[in-house]
């Protein structure tokens, strides 16, 4: 959904995004990486919104999505209803370097499930650039609870910066093998990630997948 | 929003946040105090040392919120990164189970943070446990906040399983605890307070102290040279600080972003130094005709702050989006103002989650109000999926013929426990801070807490709320 002013292509598939997550963990540099959305994004004060357009090119075309980015508003602890409404996909954000930041996730996701109901949702795990951090893969365990997909990132660095969005550009156009066929023209990374330790997380979180989850309760009610 | 007013607002940068409400009420000592930290904001940050002559004069503090009553801890809820304390591999616990700290030692007071808990024991000691990426554990535990500080000893100790936080010797016993996302403050009985971790705003960590950003180990932040100017009775918000002094003044620090230092206006929360934000200084009252101007009691919302007057007065301050205040409108409140839609109620305890609040009354009936999504207000005609704002108090559903002795509200969870110790929780079900099970279902209505093999014949004498855990302290019942 673009804001008044905003130019749409009618032939281009555009779905509103999303972001959500607390202050400090890294959504508004996430969504300036990317350069033409960046320059063509808009401001709705009314709502305290900043909606980029992010493009996207596919083996099937183009697509866009309406990424709205909440402009500080996650200071009042949530987000109105207003934000929500006709979001197609969602990205929820928090910062591996503080957990504290994961303790909204499941009100985001419900805030986001209430509202938009069954649309596709990717938790991102930003900053995965910060050494030695504390998060460790297999305790990200709400993702798998609920279905969502889990990526990490690290916005700075650019690291797995697409990935998001074409696991939510596949749900959307309903081709699981729908790919991206141009480099987005990204900001230049300030920080460089450390591969080899990022390779190990990733392997980690890959097992972690298959293992099962702390199954149900063993503590019998009393009666 | 503060881009408007900025050529207003500008040329005041350092004028300072008491010019927004009349700062003649503040106790002239704590005005003294507050003008001297402003021309000498380097001396303040360093600790104040009392002389032991001085000191002698201080007598210990009372305060009826003090945990007094030593029992066991039991945990449930999610607890991802450790906050259950039952070690790494324990990440969620469906039912109240629970938890040896220190080989069993009998605790006094527990306090739940965003993504940590901490307990003080009957003998005194503070043990803390969960997430300490921001320091609000106060003890060295693995990880990089650490190992960068230069003050690692390389024996961290373990941040999912409770453990021991180094109190000083000089700062004497500790009598009360409060929490936030992530900081951690303590009172002592001589009424100072000591604290560590660190606040957050709406950008990520804001710090500790002017020249902390984050604080590992406990350090004094007020030390009283007068028996007036002692704290008698501190209690937090997700990323602010309130103490109540022996005089009757409210003292707050943190952050002011919505309101909840109520002393720091909108135009100011965003720009005040640093100094006058994170350090403890007066909040201005307004004298009201027929109602006592001393406060003699103060709770947290996450984002709010309530206090008592010794005539049974409410006066809130902070994030008031859906009525969480009982104020009118939805817009932040940043000056003590004046809850009448309680008036007449006898509230004998204030308790706040991020949006909504339960009020105790001195009879023992229960009322709710602000955000009814997912259930929280405990009202069974509340609107659960709307968006709305419900301001006017109401009684909470299913609990007739209960006699509420004390209550808690998290981040869209509530609870209550009888005075026979019976517990009930409801709202949101998510995060298994509803003690249910496999059932992870809202509840619209009180909803009673089985007992189970590991919690039976319990009497619940505190329960506190964390970001995605819950925290019982119990007794056996007689």
């Amino acid at each position: 959904m673009a804001l008044p002013g905003q130019a749409q292509d009618p032939n281009v598939p555009s779905f509103k995004l999303v972001l959500v997550g607390d202050g400090g963990t890294g959504k508004t540099t996430f969504v300036k990486r990317h350069l033409t959305g960046e320059f063509e994004k808009k401001y709705e004060p009314t709502i305290g919104v900043e909606v980029h357009p992010l493009d996207f090119t596919t083996n099937r075309g183009k697509i866009r999505f309406y990424c709205w980015d909440t402009a500080g508003q996650e200071k009042f602890g949530g987000l109105r209803d207003g934000y929500y409404i006709h979001g197609q996909c969602a990205i929820i954000m928090f910062d591996v370097t503080s957990r504290l930041t994961y303790k909204n996730v499941p009100t985001w996701h419900r805030d986001l499930c209430r509202v938009c109901e069954n649309i596709p949702i990717v938790l991102c795990g930003n900053k995965v650039d910060v050494k030695n951090r504390q998060v460790k893969p297999k305790q990200v365990t709400f993702h798998r609870k609920k279905n969502l997909q889990y990526h990490e990132i690290s916005a700075k660095s650019n690291y797995n910066y697409e990935k998001p969005f074409l696991y939510l550009a596949r749900k959307l156009v309903g081709d699981p093998n729908l790919h991206f066929v141009e480099q987005v023209a990204l900001a230049p990374p300030e920080v460089q990630i450390d591969l080899q330790q990022q390779q190990e997380y990733e392997k980690q979180l890959q097992e972690a997948a298959n293992m099962p989850l702390p199954d149900g309760d063993d503590d019998d009610i009393a009666e | 929003m503060a881009g408007k007013k900025a050529g207003k607002g500008a040329g005041k940068k350092r004028k300072e946040a008491e010019e927004e409400v009349p700062p003649e009420e503040a106790a002239p000592a704590e005005e003294e105090a507050a003008a001297a930290a402003e021309a000498e904001p380097q001396q303040r940050q360093v600790r104040r040392r009392v002389a032991p002559a001085e000191r002698e004069a201080l007598q210990p503090i009372e305060h009826a919120s003090h945990g007094k009553i030593a029992g066991e801890v039991f945990m449930f809820g999610d607890g991802d990164c450790g906050q259950l304390g039952m070690g790494e591999e324990v990440t969620e616990r469906l039912r109240p189970f629970p938890l040896s700290i220190d080989g069993g030692k009998k605790v006094l007071q527990i306090a739940c943070g965003g993504m940590h808990t901490v307990a003080l024991l009957e003998d005194g000691r503070i043990f803390s446990w969960g997430v300490n990426d921001e320091g609000a554990l106060g003890r060295e535990t693995a990880g990089e906040l650490w190992e960068k500080s230069g003050q690692a000893s390389g024996r961290p100790g373990d941040a999912y399983t409770p453990g021991e936080v180094a109190m000083p010797m000089e700062a004497g016993k500790v009598v009360q605890l409060s929490v936030g996302d992530s900081h951690t403050c303590a009172l002592t009985e001589m009424g100072a307070a000591w604290a560590w971790g660190t606040y957050r705003d709406a950008s990520g960590v804001m710090g500790f102290g002017t020249h902390t950003r984050i604080q590992l180990t406990p350090t004094c932040v007020y030390d009283p040279k007068k028996p007036d100017e002692q704290i008698v009775r501190i209690a937090s918000g997700a990323d602010h600080t309130a103490g109540v002094t022996a005089a009757g003044h409210l003292l707050t620090w943190g952050n002011g972003q919505q309101g909840q230092l109520g002393r720091v206006g909108e135009r100011m929360s965003d720009r005040v130094k640093m100094e006058t934000l994170l350090t403890p200084h007066p909040v201005p009252f307004k004298r009201v005709r027929g109602v006592s101007s001393k406060i003699v009691d103060v709770n947290c919302g996450t984002y709010a702050t309530f206090a008592i007057t010794a005539d049974g007065h409410i006066f809130a301050f902070g994030l008031n989006n859906y009525g969480q205040l009982a104020l009118p409108g939805q817009a932040p409140v940043y000056a003590p103002t004046r809850v009448k839609a309680v008036e007449g109620k006898e509230a004998a305890l204030v308790r706040s989650g991020q949006h909504h609040t339960l009020v105790l009354t001195k009879q023992g009936t229960l009322l709710s109000f602000g955000r009814p999504t997912y259930g929280r207000l405990g009202q069974k005609d509340a609107e659960v999926s709307s968006d709305a704002a419900c301001p006017e108090p109401k009684q909470v559903d299913g609990l007739e013929g209960v006699k509420v002795a004390g209550a808690a509200a998290g981040l869209a969870v509530s609870g209550c426990f009888s005075e026979e110790g019976d517990g009930w929780l409801w709202g949101f079900g998510t995060s298994n801070q509803l003690g249910k099970g496999d059932d992870d279902e809202d509840e619209v209505v009180p909803k009673k807490l089985a007992e189970t093999k590991k919690f039976a014949g319990q009497k619940i004498v505190q329960l506190e709320f964390g970001g995605q855990h819950a925290t019982l302290l119990c007794v056996p019942k007689a």
